[in-house]
C-alpha cells in the first residue's frame, strides 16, 4: 500500500468514525439548545476557561468578512461549550476589532496576550493584518491561527507559532482549479487581479499551473488598489483568448458592469474567484452579466452545492439559509466560502489541546501543543470539518482541502466540479519544525 | 502599438471620468478653495448621497427621487456640521481638521450600521449600450458625464459671476471687514456649506448606478477631490473643472501605454510636478484668482 492509498484508507475510515461521533454530539447540541441552554455534563466546574483571543475585522475594508467570521466563531464556541468544552474546560472568546489595519492588528495581538492573557489567538483574514500580527504573536509565544488563504503561513514568512489549518491557501486553491480550467474552458488565458500580495499570489500560482497543465497566460492585467473605473484597462484584454480569469479587484460591482458593456455577448469564458462577490447577492444590479460564468467556491453558497449531513448541521448552527444568506435577513449574504475556516480552526485547536494534554501557559504545554499539531496530517470530514476532509502539512503549517467550481445559472451558483485534495498540493521547501520554539 | 479604437475609447472614457471627478470635487472647491475650510467630511457627504439613493431605490421609490432627496440630505448634514461644530471653532484650521476627521469616522460607522458592510448597487433607470467608433459604452454613464460637466459649468458661472461668489470670497479674505460692511458671514458660510454638500450629495446619487456603494467609498472620493482641487488651483472653479478633465484623460491615455499601476503613478507624479512647477513660477504674493 503506497502513501496515497494509506492516506485514502485512513480518510475513509476516519470520515465514518468522525461522522458517527459527530452525529451523537449534534443530537446533544440541539437537545441542549431546546431545553434553554442547560450546562452540558462533563465540564469541570471552577476550572479556568481556555481563553481564545479573536482578531476581528469589525470595521474597515474587511468588515463584510469580519461580521461572518465573528458569527461563526460564536456559533462554534457555543457548540463546543455545550458539548463538553475543550478537555472539559469552557472556551472564553475575547474578540477585539482590528479595523482591518496592520498596525491595529499587532496592537490587538499584544492586548489579547498582555491584558487578557489568552491561551491562543484566532487571527485575521486580510494578508497585511496577518503579516503584521504573526511576528508579534511569535514574540509573545502565543499560537496564532490565521484564516486568511494567504501564502505568508505556508511560504515561511511568519514563524513556528503561526498556523493556517482551517482553509486552503491561494496557491493550493488556484493549482486545484487551474487543472479544470485548462482542461475544460481553454488554454489561452488573460488574468485581471489586484496589484498587491493577494493578486500576486493568484498571478504566480496560475502561471505555474499553466506550465504544469499546458496552458498559456497571454496577458496579466494588475489593477491598482482603490480603482473605481476599469474601462480604460479593458483595452489590454486580447481578443483571441479562451478564458478571462478575474479575482477581487475592489469595486467589483462597477468592474462587472463595465466589463459587461465592454465585452458584450461575444465574450471569452469568464472564471472568477468568489472573493470578488463574497457576501454580495447575485441579484445585485449589474451582476446579470455573470450568468453562465464560472467561479471558485471554498464551500458552496447554495446548500444543494454540497449537501451533506455535516454541511446541513453547520449551516443551521451559523444561521445561514439554503441560499447562503442570513436566516433572519435574506438580503444579508454570508461569506460562505471563507467563514467555515473559522469553525474548523476552532475545532483544530480543540483537537490539538486534547491530544497534547495542554493544560496551561507553560513552556512544556505550548511545546506539546505545537508539536502535536505539527504531527497531524488529516482532518476528517465531519461536524468539526463540514467543508470536507483536509490534508495538513505540519512542515508548512497549512491545510489543503477540496475546492468547488460553480457556474452561475438562473442567478444562482451551481456546483459543476469538486476537486481532489491532491489537486491542491504543491512543493515548497519551508519547514517550520526546524525553528526553535523558545 | 494600440488599435485606433482603443485611443477613441481612452479619450471618451477619460473625458467622462474626468467630468465626474471634477463634479465630485466641486463642493470641496467651494468649502476648501474659496472659504478656506478644510472639510474632511466631503467624501462622506458623497457617500451619504449614494447611501440615500440606495435607501430610496430599496424602498421602491424611483431613482429620480434620489436626485432630489440626496442633495437635501447631504446639504442638510453639511449645514448641521457647520452650525453645531465648525462655526463654534470659528473655522480655525487645526480644530476644523480634527473635528471633521472625527465626523468622518462617525459618518462611516453610521453608514456601516445602516447598509451593512457589503457593497451595494443601484439599477440604472436606463442603460442602453452605445456603439461608437469601434467600441461600446454605457449610455447611463455618458449621460452622467454630461450632467456632471453641465452642472459644473453652471456652478462656475454662479460662483465667478454672482453676488454669492463675491460674498463667499469676501467673507473668507477678511471676515471682520466683511462683517463691518454688514455682511452676515455666518450666514454666507452656511450657504456655502449647504451648496457644497448638496452638490456632492447629488454627485453621490448620480454616480450610484455605475459605482459600488460602500460605507468606505468616501475616502477615495475625498483624496481624489483634494488632488483635483489643488491641481486646478485652490479656489478656482474653472481650474477644478479643467483639472478633473485633464486627470481623467491622463489616466486613460497612460493606461493605454503602461501597466495600470504605473499609469496611475505617472498620472499622480505628473500632477505633482505641475503643482510644484506652478508654485515655483508664481509671482510674488501668489496668483490672483
Amino acid at each position: 500500500m503506497n502513501r496515497r492509498q494509506a492516506l485514502s484508507s485512513l480518510l475513509k475510515t476516519g470520515v465514518v468514525a468522525a461522522g458517527a461521533a459527530g452525529l451523537g454530539s449534534a443530537a446533544g447540541y440541539f437537545s441542549a439548545r431546546a431545553v434553554g441552554g442547560q450546562t452540558t455534563s462533563g465540564l469541570e466546574t471552577g476550572v479556568r476557561p481556555i481563553k481564545i483571543g479573536f482578531q476581528v475585522h469589525r470595521t474597515g475594508i474587511g468588515a463584510p468578512y469580519g461580521y461572518w467570521y465573528e458569527r461563526v466563531a460564536n456559533a462554534a464556541v457555543n457548540y463546543i461549550n455545550k458539548t463538553g468544552g475543550i478537555a472539559g474546560r469552557l472556551i472564553e472568546l475575547i474578540a477585539e476589532d482590528d479595523e482591518t489595519s496592520p498596525a491595529k492588528g499587532a496592537q490587538v495581538v499584544e492586548r489579547l496576550v498582555l491584558a487578557h492573557n489568552v491561551d491562543f489567538i484566532l487571527g485575521a483574514l486580510f494578508s497585511d493584518v496577518v503579516l503584521a500580527s504573526g511576528p508579534r504573536a511569535g514574540e509573545l509565544k502565543r499560537p496564532y491561527f490565521a484564516v486568511s488563504e494567504g501564502t505568508h503561513v505556508p511560504f515561511g514568512k511568519l514563524n513556528r507559532w503561526c498556523f493556517q489549518p482551517g482553509i486552503t491557501d491561494v496557491p493550493g486553491q488556484v493549482t486545484a482549479v487551474a487543472k479544470w480550467i485548462f482542461e475544460n474552458l481553454g488554454k489561452r488565458v488573460a488574468m485581471i487581479y489586484p496589484d498587491y500580495a493577494f493578486g500576486h499570489d493568484h498571478r504566480d500560482a496560475l502561471t505555474k499551473a499553466a506550465e504544469r497543465y499546458g496552458g498559456r497566460i497571454i496577458e496579466k492585467i494588475p489593477i491598482p488598489p482603490g480603482e473605481t473605473s476599469f474601462t480604460k484597462y479593458f483595452t489590454r484584454i486580447p481578443r483571441d483568448i479562451d478564458v478571462l480569469y478575474h479575482v477581487m479587484v475592489g469595486d467589483v460591482l462597477t468592474f462587472i458592469r463595465e466589463l459587461g458593456v465592454y465585452l458584450g455577448r461575444e465574450r471569452p469564458e469568464l472564471f472568477g474567484f468568489i472573493d470578488s462577490i463574497e457576501a454580495v447577492p447575485l441579484s445585485s444590479p449589474g451582476l446579470e452579466y455573470l450568468e453562465g460564468t464560472y467561479f471558485w467556491e471554498g464551500f458552496p453558497r447554495y446548500a444543494d452545492g454540497y449537501d451533506t449531513l455535516y454541511s446541513r448541521f453547520y449551516r443551521e448552527a451559523v444561521g445561514v439559509d439554503e441560499n447562503g444568506a442570513d436566516k433572519s435577513d435574506p438580503s444579508r449574504v454570508s461569506a460562505f466560502s471563507h467563514m467555515f475556516g473559522v469553525w474548523e480552526t476552532l475545532f483544530v485547536i480543540k483537537e490539538a489541546v486534547e491530544q497534547s494534554g495542554y493544560s496551561g501557559q507553560t513552556q512544556r504545554d505550548y511545546e506539546a501543543f505545537i508539536k502535536t499539531l505539527e504531527s497531524m496530517d488529516w482532518f476528517n470530514e465531519g461536524l468539526w470539518h463540514p467543508q470536507g476532509d483536509k490534508f495538513f502539512n505540519g512542515r508548512l503549517h497549512q491545510s489543503f482541502g477540496h475546492q468547488f467550481i460553480s457556474v452561475v445559472r438562473n442567478g444562482r451558483l451551481v456546483v459543476v466540479h469538486r476537486t481532489e485534495i491532491e489537486d491542491s498540493l504543491y512543493e515548497h521547501p519551508n519547514d517550520y519544525t526546524r525553528q526553535s520554539l523558545f | 502599438m494600440f488599435p485606433l479604437e482603443h485611443l477613441g475609447l481612452a479619450l471618451f472614457d477619460g473625458l467622462v471620468n474626468g467630468s465626474v471627478m471634477a463634479f465630485i470635487a466641486l463642493g470641496l472647491t467651494i468649502v476648501f478653495g474659496i472659504m478656506n475650510v478644510v472639510n474632511l467630511t466631503h467624501g462622506e457627504l458623497y457617500m451619504l448621497g449614494a447611501l440615500t439613493c440606495w435607501l430610496l431605490v430599496q424602498s421602491m421609490l424611483p431613482y429620480a427621487s434620489a436626485l432630489i432627496v440626496a442633495p437635501l440630505v447631504s446639504g442638510g448634514v453639511a449645514v448641521i456640521i457647520n452650525m453645531l461644530i465648525l462655526q463654534r471653532f470659528g473655522h480655525e484650521p487645526g480644530q476644523t481638521i480634527l473635528a471633521t476627521f472625527g465626523l468622518l469616522l462617525i459618518l462611516q460607522q453610521v453608514a456601516l450600521a445602516i447598509m451593512g458592510p457589503a457593497p451595494r448597487s443601484v439599477q440604472a433607470p436606463f442603460n442602453p449600450v452605445i456603439e461608437l467608433a469601434g467600441f461600446s459604452y454605457s449610455g447611463f454613464k455618458l449621460v452622467a458625464g454630461l450632467v456632471s460637466i453641465s452642472i459644473s459649468l453652471l456652478v462656475w458661472l454662479v460662483v465667478e459671476g454672482s453676488r454669492l461668489g463675491s460674498l463667499l470670497r469676501a467673507s473668507q479674505e477678511n471676515r471682520m471687514m466683511a462683517e463691518s460692511l454688514g455682511i452676515d458671514t455666518n450666514r454666507v458660510f452656511m450657504v456655502g456649506f449647504a451648496l457644497a454638500g448638496a452638490l456632492v450629495g447629488f454627485a453621490g446619487a448620480l454616480t450610484s448606478p455605475f459605482r459600488q456603494i460602500h460605507f468606505l467609498m468616501g475616502f477615495d472620493a475625498l483624496a481624489m477631490s483634494f488632488v483635483v482641487v489643488v491641481l486646478g488651483g485652490v479656489g478656482r472653479v474653472g481650474g477644478t473643472i479643467t483639472a478633473g478633465l485633464a486627470l481623467g484623460l491622463l489616466e486613460s491615455l497612460t493606461a493605454l501605454l503602461l501597466t495600470p499601476t504605473l499609469a496611475r503613478v505617472l498620472t499622480v507624479a505628473l500632477a505633482l510636478l505641475y503643482i510644484v512647477a506652478r508654485r515655483l513660477g508664481a509671482p510674488r504674493g501668489g496668483w490672483r484668482y
